[in-house]
């Protein structure tokens, strides 16, 4: 089995749209959420970037935050999976997060 | 804890199971990669198909695992409430139990919450592999070459929307969100081609088994936005043209803010999207105060082949598929939030899509309104006729909608006026936002031909406090006139008793047909041809000329027509009389052409009617068939006529009540041919010294008329005219009165009227008019002591007009048992005319019985009813309407069509088949001649049984 390099979530901050859609058209990135745009112009995005991966990414105009580290987050989240099959050995039903409520009360 | 594959699947198959009277299984019929079947649900009371739909599905993404509890647990909570009577909370987000059990009630919700699970098992029990953030596609392996980085297919890029990414201009790169490589790390690859994978098969089944469906959510992680169309490229709603469908613009788009593209979406559109997405994002507020975004998908790049765009797209391309808002949720700030935050994200995102749901039916209370037809262009209108044109408007909401017409319309250059016929246009309030049209009509008369008017008119909508200025043009047109030629039978069989005492067929052709003539227009060209075994020139198509000119076609034709003959040894050619005939029309000059076709008998002569050259005529033809359907045998020509918008009428065998029925048909023919609608028709007698008055009414919409009476004796009848004031003047004392021509024949005379008709300076138009017939005592006793019988008569009356009523009979089959399908649409001044009037159509049966059936309005102005022919024959059918016009006027239209049946009245038409004609048509040719039709007689030889011999032998 091949070493396990950790992934991390980046945050990338182009000056402009026009820098991070050339960084975009040139780097194969795993991209998540929506951009996002601040006043100045500059315009930030949220990739997956392997580790070794993340310094190459820096350059004119666009600057990389590492923010986390999703290899370790996914491993975590992996611990809140169900085993088995909660539905056939225990309530088969589903409960919902909603409250049911008598008043005609409406927010 | 998260649910895993198994959970979710089962989740769906127990709620289904435990909540039977409001939530139904779906299983979907595409197994994925690695075999998986993948079920969803429809909540809500009703049959499938019942009720509009709201569709949701999740878990395109594998490793966006919340999507997936989102709508379980949306299903479990809107089950259990709706069930127990009681409303829901979500923090500080209420919905009261009424508003659960509305929900269910009028709306089915379709949800399928796992729409990938072999990615989201292998991102939940799977180490993220190198350089691998968590999976997102699905785990096809077909063109892997075994590289774990390059299986499987970004689903929610393997839709049919802009799937050729050289549809978009290289400066859009497209590539960097949706991909060609199955290798790309970003994991968009799009798949070989639309609906490749399994998965999205899934989701377009059942897209299609819910035709209903207007509205589609597809549950995304993240960013906390809610996403409407498009995605491709920026919005716009000025261009339709500018479209994802029009090849014009590939290559061009996906760049952002340039001028060279954006994707149409209509204005009314995006307010609708845009107001359910604000629902949706102030309801998931109102949970604990976190904020999402609204706007449209495209952003800084742009996508294709996503499910969203593809649902909203797919009733452009496909008129037949319903409208289908469609709308992306991208939930929470990471793919796999922790599950305590989880539980919070599923509260908001639920309550958001319960408010959508509850707003969808009325777009969150919006009216909007489009205006379809930014301009009124009314293209042609002869001079003197009134029609309309309708602006229209698309509105969707479902509170009342006002349209009030503010400013206009009025005329900016040019003649002539425009009115409002029906004033302003109002919507009542609907439990429905679906998309309703509604017309303002605005109508114009004719002026002068060649004039063009303009005109402007402002609406202003009451609800929205929009306005609409529309630009109205009009352009006048002459009167249309129509070229018409007569073919006329002269075969043997003309000679024959036509069932009238004392009148041979051809007698009662020759008293027949003149009406035709002498009711065309002045300005309408006639022509006359015959036809035997060949057809024969009799008349080069002339103008009709004025009524009464001695030197016009209208006297030519009926010269020729008097001195048509019957060929003793002619047998039936309909083919080649056609032929000439359509050789004898012009290519141009006038507005339409028409073939009006006399036979009394089955054609049996090249050429025959199916041996004419496929789309060679290309005018009206009219047919009469004298005789009984067996003895016409009309299987070609009712083919042709039905071809040619044309239509058969069949006397039956004539009996000796029955003169005026060829020239009723006649005159009826010359109405379908001059585009006239006929008012009544009714017949009976005139006893000596009496009076008889004939009732018609004319309405605003008829600017002209003819009242018609056919009579054997008219010069036993005096024929006068009354207005509706009680006016009554005579044709021979018109002095003081102005708009009326007189013309009278040897069977036939009618007074021709433009209308208002001034008389003694008093106007006369709409109201009730009558047909006053009267005769002296010593005329009608002079008439009964010659015929022993009163005075018989048949009264048509004729009017130009612009309400109008179009008849048809079909029917499925021409063998008994068959049925008649009658269908008759009635319209005024352009516009149906909805819910004024009634039809019934008189059924005269071959056996002798009547009944009468009473047409349905099926849709506005549409009358329908079948009705059966049990027997072979001939069934004259009268339809009938009665009604009142829009300014509240009683009118009548009349039309009368035949029905029939026969033994191999489905066979296909007769050709000729190939052979040897030569000597048949020779041996004919020879028999026609005078000559040799002596001397056959001088050798004791009969033509005419030498002629049968020569039929009989000769191939058909």
């Amino acid at each position: 089995m091949p070493v396990q390099k950790p992934v991390f979530r980046v945050v990338i901050t182009a000056r402009d749209r026009a820098t991070m859609l050339a960084l975009l058209a040139r780097r194969r990135l795993d991209i998540g959420g929506s951009p996002r745009y601040s006043g100045d112009g500059a315009v930030r995005i949220d990739a997956y970037v392997p580790a070794d991966q993340v310094d190459a990414l820096e350059g004119d105009g666009v600057r990389v935050e590492i923010v986390g580290d999703e290899t370790a987050v996914a491993r975590e989240r992996q611990k809140e999976v169900g085993k088995g099959n909660r539905f056939l050995t225990g309530d088969p039903v589903p409960r919902g997060l909603g409250r049911l409520i008598r008043s005609d009360d409406v927010s | 804890m998260y649910l895993n594959v198994d959970e979710v699947d089962t989740a769906v198959i127990n709620l289904a199971s435990a909540f039977p009277s409001t939530c139904s299984l779906i299983t979907l019929p595409n197994t994925t990669f690695e075999g998986r079947t993948t079920h969803a649900l429809r909540l809500g009371v009703g049959a499938a198909g019942s009720r509009d739909c709201v569709m949701m599905i999740g878990g395109q993404h594998a490793r966006e695992w919340g999507s997936c509890e989102i709508l379980v647990l949306l299903a479990s909570d809107l089950l259990t409430a709706f069930k127990s009577n009681m409303g829901l909370g979500f923090g500080l987000k209420t919905f009261t139990a009424a508003q659960i059990q509305t929900l269910l009630n009028e709306l089915h919700l379709v949800i399928f919450p796992m729409v990938n699970p072999d990615g989201r098992h292998f991102s939940q029990l799977h180490d993220p592999i190198h350089g691998n953030a968590g999976w997102r596609r699905n785990r096809n392996t077909k063109d892997a070459n075994n590289d774990a980085n390059c299986i499987g297919v970004d689903l929610n890029r393997n839709y049919d929307f802009l799937f050729d990414l050289a549809k978009f201009a290289p400066a859009a790169n497209i590539t960097s969100h949706t991909s060609a490589d199955h290798c790309d790390p970003n994991q968009t690859y799009q798949g070989p081609k639309p609906f490749s994978e399994a998965e999205t098969q899934n989701v377009k089944w059942l897209l299609d088994a819910n035709p209903r469906t207007r509205w589609f959510v597809d549950v995304h992680s993240y960013s906390q936005d809610i996403l409407y169309s498009w995605g491709d490229d920026n919005d716009q709603s000025t261009t339709p043209s500018m479209n994802f469908a029009n090849p014009a613009f590939d290559g061009l788009r996906g760049v952002n803010g340039d001028a060279a593209y954006g994707e149409f979406i209509p204005a009314d559109d995006q307010a609708v999207a845009v107001a359910l997405a604000t629902s949706f994002t102030t309801a998931l507020q109102a949970v604990r105060g976190i904020s999402y975004t609204a706007k449209s998908s495209y952003d800084l790049y742009p996508t294709c082949g996503t499910s969203d765009d593809y649902a909203y797209s797919r009733h452009f391309t496909d008129p037949s598929k319903g409208k289908v808002y469609a709308f992306v949720i991208e939930w929470g700030t990471e793919f796999r939030p922790a599950w305590t935050e989880m539980q919070n994200i599923i509260q908001d995102v639920d309550a958001g899509l319960i408010q959508l749901c509850l707003d969808a039916p009325c777009a969150a209370g919006l009216a909007a309104i489009f205006l379809e037809t930014p301009a009124l262009v009314f293209e042609a209108v002869p001079a003197g006729v009134e029609t309309s044109r309708a602006a229209l408007f698309s509105v969707q909401s479902c509170g009342a909608v006002d349209l009030n017409v503010v400013s206009g319309p009025m005329v900016t250059s040019g003649p002539g006026s425009f009115s409002l016929p029906v004033g302003s246009a109002s919507l009542l309030a609907a439990s429905s936002a679906a998309e309703r049209d509604v017309r303002l009509w605005v109508s114009f008369t004719g002026t002068s031909a060649g004039d063009v008017t303009t005109g402007t008119m402002t609406v202003h909508c009451t609800q929205t406090n929009q306005s609409y200025v529309i630009p109205i043009t009009a352009h006048t047109i002459a009167q249309p006139k129509v070229a018409s030629v007569l073919v006329l039978d002269k075969s043997s069989s003309m000679d024959d008793p036509s069932g009238v005492p004392n009148q041979k067929r051809i007698d009662v052709l020759h008293a027949a047909a003149p009406g035709f003539v002498a009711l065309l227009s002045d300005a309408d060209g006639v022509g006359i041809v015959s036809f035997d075994q060949d057809a024969h020139p009799v008349m080069a198509l002339e103008p009709a000329g004025a009524l009464g000119n001695p030197a016009g076609g209208r006297k030519h034709a009926t010269d020729k027509i008097a001195a048509h003959a019957t060929n003793p040894a002619g047998s039936t050619s309909i083919g080649d009389g056609v032929e000439l005939a359509h050789n004898s029309l012009p290519a141009s000059g006038y507005d339409s052409t028409a073939i009006v076709v006399f036979t009394d008998g089955e054609e049996n002569t090249p050429k025959l009617i199916a041996d004419l050259p496929a789309g060679l005529i290309n005018d009206r033809v009219f047919a009469i068939g004298l005789g009984t359907v067996d003895q016409v045998n009309p299987v070609a020509l009712n083919a042709l006529v039905h071809a040619t918008g044309g239509y058969l009428l069949l006397t039956d065998q004539l009996g000796p009540n029955d003169q005026f029925r060829l020239a009723k048909y006649f005159v009826q023919i010359v109405a379908g041919v001059t585009n006239a609608e006929i008012v009544v028709d009714p017949q009976g007698v005139v006893l000596p010294g009496a009076e008889v008055r004939i009732p018609f009414d004319l309405v605003e919409s008829d600017y002209g008329a003819d009242a018609i009476v056919l009579s054997p004796f008219p010069s036993a009848l005096r024929f006068r005219l009354e207005t509706p004031a009680g006016e009554r003047f005579d044709h021979t004392a018109l002095g003081g009165v102005t708009g009326v021509q007189f013309s009278s024949g040897a069977q036939l005379a009618f007074y021709r009227l433009s209308l208002p008709v001034l008389v003694k300076g008093t106007p006369a138009a709409r109201g009730r008019w009558h047909v006053v017939l009267s005769t002296g005592k010593e005329q009608g006793a002079t008439f009964a002591a010659s015929t022993g019988r009163s005075i018989p008569y048949s009264v048509v009356v004729h009017a130009r007009s612009a309400l109008n009523m179009d008849v048809f009979l079909t029917q499925p089959s021409y063998v008994a048992p068959t049925a008649l399908d009658l269908r008759a649409v009635l319209t005024e001044i352009g516009m149906p005319l909805e819910n004024r009037a009634h039809v019934r159509a008189q059924v005269k049966r071959p056996d002798g019985t009547t009944t009468v059936v009473a047409l349905a309005e099926t849709e506005p102005g549409v009358f329908e009813a079948t009705t059966q022919a049990p027997l072979n024959g001939v069934y004259p059918v009268r339809f009938r309407a009665n009604g009142t016009s829009l300014r509240g006027f009683p009118f009548t239209r009349e039309q009368t069509r035949t029905g029939m049946a026969w033994r191999g009245g489905d066979a296909p038409p007769p050709r000729t088949p190939p052979g040897n004609h030569e000597l048949c048509d020779l041996v004919r040719c020879l028999i026609a001649d005078d000559g040799i039709r002596r001397w056959l007689e001088t050798q004791h030889i009969d033509p005419k049984t030498l002629a049968r011999c020569i039929e009989g032998a000769c191939p058909k």
